[in-house]
């Protein structure tokens, strides 16, 4: 069952701003990436900096506004507006008030705890101050009560709820914020990269407290990671993205040896820890010159991988590869992983 | 607060500032008692008199001096005639606070035959120190009053050029350009001669009060509008954006907060500065006039030649006052900014590791010496 | 790689006070770490936050914060440098000990340009060398380190350059000078996986072609394997495993050691299958250390005994190995 839908997602931010910004130079974030997210389901993004993969979380839950494209969201028994005849709702067209009752389907949770928990308020406020104002609040007892059972389910104790965000370690921060998220009882929750600030003895334990959570729960979840070991073991199924495009996606388990995109495998043969033999070949990368690291602009026709990679001819620059399903459950946008089947 | 002054215990200059500036807080407060006389009690013949408090057999006394010269205004002191000086004397009855009435005050003579000045007195004969707490009634509470109205101004056109953006953005900002090029000093000059006829103490002290405010606030009003720019794109912000929390609740909860600490902080460090500007103005004639007395116009009045000021030093006492004033305001505005960073850990005292440091080298040095060379060719 | 040890640490503490909210503490950063590196080899320096890694580094070259009191002895081809002023460690400093840090975006000055960088560096041992002449060099340091275009470049600003690039560029200053010994604070730990693949390749080709040795600090314990001879295993200020790298990946002695490769998922492993081992409790806080061996509140296999005192580090089967673990225990992966 299907839980979210993403179609042809498209972001575009302006290099300049000021006075003369409709003349300005445009960056495309996100160009055109579809995905799709079950029910109960764990989805990876993965990438490398600048590859749109929080751009393309945020216009999930509209922190930013597409420029085109369509969201799609199934509510599972909630009212959520005009519904299709599939049950789905255009989350680009709700109202304000849907719109709340949609974030508190949708969560997210940020990478940095530091940040994301306003320093001064204390651990009560901060796991409430987003309730009070949500159509389902029950009163301050009540909520208080819901906010110290949701702390001793990620493993922090309901005393904690008087102390403050800096009391506590890096580890202990992200559970308050995943706590957070997780008190309204979402459906679908967004992790911005929650485990890459911690220590490595620490992120076993908040990736086995998700997989608890996700499992009480039945909750699907958005991993977005650059560690592609963390993201292989936590996720079902892996979007790599590459400049704001979506170059390949399959089923996780797999993914380190069955890659079929050259940027994809370029990826894992770069990753400590690769074992040589699974076929991932360094040369796929090419050399990684000033221009890879530029962000694409308007003018672009082919494959945005054309510039590094190796195998690429005329063809790759010239004409932008189909995100097509080569095999089941398996899409690829290339040409040559398309000729190769 | 209580975490603040456990926090002052590892800030030994904090802690003194704070000090001071309760000390003269409460002096201000309670001036009428404190100062042995009203401002404009005049003693006659007693022009420059110097100051004559002295310890005399383990008692405080005041010490009597007979004119020498009339034209120079040199006083011999009389030895051996003193005065007793008493605490909680009974003296000139007045009104604390224009309420109270009372008669008694912090200290005094006697038996009220020959006047205590504590420092000195000016051309009139008026004890200086009795001025100067008056005096600061008007130069301590200026400050916080125009720092308060510039600061509620400077929030509400910062916080909403700096949440909306836009064109309140651009609306704001050249709003407070124009204030900008206002100069404070022609603007004064100018109401000042229009309305010199009319304008008692009371009121030139609310049109100044009011200038400064008018004057100082883009400043602040562009840090403010920086910070909520800044503080905004904070995931914490997003988070309670993404939670459905009004706008408004954001900007109280949230942003204003975060930054109550560095308001705080710049209240405590411009404070001196409406201080020295309200001095300044009164220095230049412009400020609080007679009979009226601001520590500013104490300088204006007395400090006016370098023949008077090396004859009669200590009517620069004001001074003395205004720099503790802006010292610890100064400081304690340092201390609290250090206070209010949430994740902060501090080194510990510079200087006292630049002292240890540098003490360090010195031992080393001297240990050198007698071994002649080097321990590394030893090896 | 030959006998005599290039640097050997020895029995190095650092402490320095810092002020947490009100209170005035005391940061054992480090608390007795030997160590030492012959020429032209790698050493791994493995830990997590607080372990007193990146301190005990900073030590070599003296860059420690300015309140840190440093007991020990730290040798650099024989020579004490440990306590020394810094005019006696400037023969020492960029000339033959270069470092390396983690933010390469922080550690150049933003107005100055590269070529500007390499000349201010080459005067510092060569006063009156010429403009043209820096810049030849310092085109053929660049391009050993992979710089592409480096003649163009040599009049860019740091901010034109992309991250693994300005590493690039850290690490050509660093040999600017000449170089024995590199120590590199975490390199790659801000940079893409792909360029940090790239920079670790980079590192091996210098080891082959210059023959520096390399202290390489990380957290990351995989990729350390992957460049280091041998990797150092550092917690709560100590080392607590010392071993050739591939021995110390395959079958670690310490319960620290194997628990970090335990706690981290590995290619080919996936929740519905096999669960993560991570390491309970938290990393500890090196302001209040704990009596005994620093690992017993988080050890799955602590006895009483483990808490009273620190072990001491012993070698283990075959010498080449050192653990500071009392009980004898074999991991294998």
């Amino acid at each position: 069952m299907i839980l979210l839908e993403a179609r042809d997602l498209a972001k575009r931010f302006n290099l300049e701003a000021g006075f003369f910004a409709r003349f300005g130079k445009f960056v495309r974030a996100v160009n055109g990436v579809s995905l799709s997210i079950g029910e109960d389901e764990a989805y990876g993004l993965v990438g490398e900096s600048g590859c749109g993969k929080s751009t393309t979380a945020r216009l999930l839950v509209r922190m930013y506004e597409a420029d085109s494209g369509a969201v799609r969201f199934w509510p599972r028994g909630a009212e959520l507006g005009k519904m299709a005849d599939d049950g789905s709702v255009d989350v680009r067209a709700l109202g304000r008030r849907a719109l709340v009752a949609y974030r508190s389907r949708v969560k997210y949770v940020f990478q940095d705890p530091a940040r994301s928990l306003d320093p001064r308020m204390s651990v009560a406020d901060v796991l409430l101050s987003g309730y009070r104002w949500s159509p389902s609040w029950p009163g301050r007892a009540l909520a208080l009560a819901e906010a110290a059972a949701i702390l001793e389910e990620v493993g922090l104790s309901a005393s904690d709820l008087e102390r403050r965000p800096p009391e506590f370690s890096g580890g202990q921060r992200q559970r308050i914020s995943i706590a957070r998220a997780l008190l309204l009882r979402p459906d679908l929750l967004i992790c911005d990269e929650v485990v890459s600030a911690l220590d490595v003895s620490v992120q076993g334990q908040i990736l086995n407290l998700l997989i608890e959570t996700r499992r009480r729960r039945k909750l699907s979840i958005l991993f977005i990671a650059h560690d592609l070991k963390v993201a292989c073991y936590f996720c079902d199924r892996i979007g790599v993205m590459y400049k704001g495009e979506m170059m390949e996606e399959a089923p996780a388990r797999d993914l380190w040896k069955a890659a079929l995109h050259p940027y994809t495998r370029f990826l894992f043969a770069s990753a400590p820890g690769m074992d040589p033999s699974a076929g991932n070949d360094r040369a796929a990368g090419g050399a990684v010159t000033a221009a890879s690291h530029e962000p694409r602009t308007d003018a672009w026709e082919g494959c945005a991988y054309a510039a590094r990679c190796p195998l690429a001819d005329d063809r790759c620059r010239s004409q932008r590869p189909e995100f097509r399903e080569i095999a089941p459950a398996h899409r690829v946008r290339c040409h040559k992983a398309d000729a190769a089947e | 607060m209580k975490k603040f002054l456990s926090y002052l215990r590892l800030r030994p200059l904090g802690l003194v500032s704070l000090s001071a500036l309760a000390v003269l807080y409460l002096a201000m407060g309670l001036a009428e008692f404190v100062a042995p006389y009203s401002p404009t009690t005049a003693f006659k013949g007693m022009s420059y008199h110097p100051p004559n408090a002295r310890v005399a057999s383990l008692r405080p006394v005041a010490q009597e001096a007979r004119v020498l010269n009339a034209v120079t205004w040199r006083y011999a002191r009389v030895k051996g005639l003193y005065h007793r000086v008493e605490l909680f004397a009974r003296g000139e009855p007045y009104r604390l606070w224009g309420l109270v009435p009372c008669d008694r005050h912090l200290f005094g003579v006697a038996d009220g035959a020959y006047p205590v000045f504590l420092m000195g007195a000016d051309g009139l004969g008026r004890d200086l120190f009795s001025r100067i707490m008056y005096g600061s009634r008007i130069s301590l509470t200026i400050g916080f009053i125009a720092t308060a109205i510039s600061l509620l101004i400077a929030l509400a056109a910062g916080g909403a050029a700096g949440y909306f953006g836009g064109r309140v953005d651009w609306a704001v900002m050249r709003v407070s350009e124009f204030f900008m090029l206002i100069p404070a000093l022609y603007l004064i000059l100018f109401l000042r001669s229009v309305l010199s006829g009319a304008m008692d103490s009371g009121t030139s002290y609310m049109v100044i009060t009011v200038i400064l405010s008018l004057v100082g606030w883009p400043g602040s009003a562009r840090t403010v509008r920086g910070l909520v720019h800044a503080i905004k794109r904070e995931d914490f912000v997003l988070n309670a954006q993404l939670e459905s929390v009004p706008g408004a609740v954001i900007l109280a909860r949230h942003i204003l907060p975060q930054m109550a600490s560095l308001l705080i902080v710049s209240v405590a460090l411009s404070v001196p500065g409406y201080i020295m500007s309200e001095t300044t103005l009164s220095y230049l004639g412009l400020g609080i006039a007679d009979p009226a007395v601001s520590w500013g116009s104490l300088i204006k009045r007395d400090v006016t030649t370098l023949v008077n000021l090396r004859s009669y030093p200590w009517l620069l006492s004001p001074v003395w006052f205004l720099l503790a004033a802006t010292l610890a305001f100064n400081f304690l505005g340092d201390v609290l900014r250090d206070f209010y960073d949430p994740y902060h850990s501090l080194p510990l005292g510079k200087w006292r590791a630049a002292l240890r440091a540098a003490l360090g080298a010195l031992v080393r040095g001297l240990r050198s010496l007698p071994h002649g060379k080097a321990e590394g060719g030893s090896r | 790689m030959n006998g005599a040890p290039l640097v050997e640490i020895e029995n190095l503490r650092v402490d320095f006070p810092i002020v947490r909210g009100a209170e005035r503490l005391l940061v054992r950063a480090v608390r007795g770490v030997s160590l030492s590196v012959a020429r032209g080899e790698i050493l791994g320096l493995v830990g997590e936050s607080g372990s007193g890694k990146s301190v005990t580094v900073s030590a070599i070259p003296g860059l420690l914060p300015p309140r840190a009191v440093a007991v020990g002895s730290i040798r650099f081809e024989g020579t004490e440098l440990l306590g020394r002023g810094v005019r006696f460690l400037r023969a020492w400093r960029g000339r033959r000990i270069g470092m390396v840090f983690q933010e390469p975006g922080r550690s150049y000055d933003p107005l100055q340009s590269v070529g500007s960088a390499f000349l201010e560096t080459f005067r510092v041992s060569e006063p009156r060398l010429s403009r043209r002449d820096s810049d030849d060099r310092a085109v053929a340091l660049l391009e050993e380190v992979g710089l592409s275009s480096a003649r163009e470049r040599l009049v860019n600003f740091p901010h034109q350059f992309s991250g693994g690039q300005l590493q690039r560029i850290g690490i050509a200053l660093a040999l600017a000078q000449g170089c024995d010994l590199l120590l590199a604070d975490e390199p790659t730990t801000a940079l893409d996986v792909t360029i940090q693949a790239q920079i670790v390749d980079l590192l091996r080709r210098l080891r082959a072609s210059r023959g520096i040795a390399i202290v390489f600090i990380s957290h990351n314990l995989d990729l350390v394997a992957g460049i280091a001879d041998r990797i150092a295993v550092m917690y709560g200020g100590l080392v607590l495993e010392e071993a050739p790298s591939a021995e110390l990946v395959s079958a670690p002695r310490h319960p620290y050691a194997a628990g970090l490769l335990a706690a981290a998922p590995s290619f080919g492993s996936h929740w519905t299958t096999a669960a993560l081992a991570p390491i309970p409790g938290r990393v500890c806080d090196p302001v209040a250390p704990e009596p005994g061996c620093p690992f017993a509140p988080r050890c799955s296999l602590a006895s009483r005994e483990c808490a009273v005192a620190i072990p001491e580090l012993r070698p283990v089967a075959g010498g080449r190995r050192l653990t500071r673990c009392i009980k004898d225990t074999e991991y294998g992966r």
